[in-house]
């Protein structure tokens, strides 16, 4: 098997290698990131509105 | 001892069934906790009032002091991130990790206290030199860890650290803003302990990190995956040879004169869509375009950084400049037409390929010079955004008060900045062409 398709098939297991590691640490930081995120964007749609 | 064992290189070394997908959050975790050091401006106010509390007394801070707090910790950063490389290399991420939680959360405990006792001394060395000392080290180690976990998708490793960094400010700013209305009181701003309970917390979850990290046995490689012998985990160029090959210093420049213009637009962008747009623009709207910003500068770090692993590294980079200056060229233009909306299109394109740069530059380093001492050589290419923090601002700040004072009206003020700009990611675009990968013999 050439190299390309060799590394094509390593990250074809990409969704099961996400979902069985370390869920819970990543439970944290995506619920971290997506309280920052969220609040960033919400809050800079009210402001944008504001543009007359 | 039993703490000197776990913090060893030997004990982070991972069996080879390791699932690598639980190293990401560890350097996900540290990143969104330096990353509040972008957030610091929310304190600035409020340390200068610490004193007159809703005023400031002639006795308080003064603004210009406050802010060379945020500027040695950026010094900082980039003295530890251009030193601490081959150490890193050396104890291996979780001693590393371990050393910038240290570092981070006690420097914001030394800073509380300075509140407290109103040293402003106490405050620059804790969250100035020490905090930052935290920040440089924090920034490289999780970088050259997923690296090495990720042969086959190094700009998709990266880019998940370096997203972190730009998601901490958007984690730091409310959680401080929310601390210092918990602990205000008609007698204190709440600074003091709001520093206090941030350094304990960024402590915990810094070491959380440290605790999941994990480094690939030698030579070990995803199932499946063939590496390029120049990409094997044991190979790479040794830092001071690095630094001598031409290749060190055209990246230098590529990423220098990349984030320049990007360093200089997010300090101004409130002042500069006010003044370009006239009385369209409220303070609020360009604080909501600030936070538009700020989402696409984080946004930007993860799918450029990813899409760099399809596209090639060169590839992006051509991107990020050419059509970086492209951009520049014709914003002077969009904002006399008075079009808004284009402008603001313009700009976040143009943030999100800045924070592009940042997240792509460490897997381009690892495509040039190998993976062994990829964390070392990163650490020193980080002295090119050391010197962009200044290019950048006193471009922008300086031209626009000399336009100013010739007369030049607000709305015009930037346009020679901007040209300058363009011109700049067109020097970085000629140095880009002749980087090519490194004979390791």
């Amino acid at each position: 098997m050439s190299e390309d398709k060799l590394n094509k098939k390593s990250s074809s297991n990409f969704w099961y290698q996400l979902g069985m590691g370390g869920i819970i640490s990543w439970l944290i930081i995506l619920l971290l990131l997506s309280w920052g995120v969220g609040n960033t964007f919400l809050n800079a749609l009210k402001l944008l509105s504001a543009i007359t | 001892m039993a703490l000197a064992s776990w913090l060893s290189r030997e004990n982070t070394i991972a069996p080879a069934t390791y699932n690598r997908w639980r190293v990401p959050p560890a350097a996900l975790a540290v990143h969104l906790c330096i990353g509040q050091v972008y957030a610091f401006s929310v304190f600035n106010l409020p340390l200068s009032q610490v004193i007159g509390i809703d005023h400031s007394a002639s006795n308080d801070w003064s603004l210009t002091d406050i802010g060379w707090i945020f500027s040695l910790a950026a010094v900082f950063l980039g003295i530890a991130a251009a030193f601490g490389g081959r150490w890193l290399e050396t104890v291996g991420p979780r001693k590393a990790m371990a050393v910038s939680a240290v570092c981070f959360g006690g420097g914001l405990v030394i800073a509380s206290i300075g509140v407290s006792l109103h040293q402003l001394w106490l405050v620059y060395l804790g969250y100035g030199v020490i905090s930052g000392i935290g920040l440089g080290i924090g920034y490289i180690s999780p970088v050259s860890t997923l690296i090495k976990w990720f042969p086959d998708r190094p700009g998709l490793a990266t880019g998940l650290a370096i997203m972190g960094f730009g998601g901490g400010a958007m984690l730091g700013a409310p959680l401080s803003v929310a601390l210092m209305d918990y602990f205000a009181t008609p007698e204190s701003v709440g600074v003091a302990p709001t520093f206090l309970v941030m350094g304990v917390l960024y402590f915990l979850l810094m070491i959380y990190a440290a605790y999941l990290v994990k480094v690939p046995p030698i030579d070990w490689h995803p199932k499946n995956f063939v590496a390029k012998k120049s990409f094997s985990p044991s190979k790479g160029v040794d830092m001071h040879d690095a630094m001598f090959t031409p290749q060190f210093w055209l990246l230098w420049i590529v990423l220098c004169f990349s984030v320049t213009a990007g360093v200089g637009v997010l300090g101004q962008a409130s002042l500069m869509i006010q003044e370009i747009f006239g009385s369209t623009v409220t303070v609020a709207a360009a604080a909501g375009f600030v936070g538009l910003l700020s989402l696409f500068n984080m946004a930007g770090r993860f799918l450029w950084a990813s899409a760099s692993d399809y596209l090639g590294r060169k590839v992006t980079f051509t991107i990020f400049l050419f059509l970086g200056a492209v951009l520049y060229a014709l914003v002077p233009g969009i904002g006399l037409s008075g079009n808004l909306f284009l402008f603001i299109a313009a700009y976040a394109l143009i943030i999100s390929m800045y924070g592009g740069s940042f997240a792509t530059i460490p897997a381009y380093l690892r495509d040039v010079f190998g993976v062994k001492h990829v964390g070392a050589i990163h650490g020193r290419l980080l002295t090119a955004w050391s010197v962009a923090g200044v290019l950048g601002p006193v471009l922008i700040n300086y031209l626009r008060e000399y336009q100013l004072c010739i007369g030049v009206p607000p709305v015009e003020a930037y346009s020679l900045t901007f040209y300058i700009m363009a011109g700049l990611l067109v020097i970085g675009f000629i140095a880009l062409i002749f980087v090519k990968p490194v004979q390791q013999e």
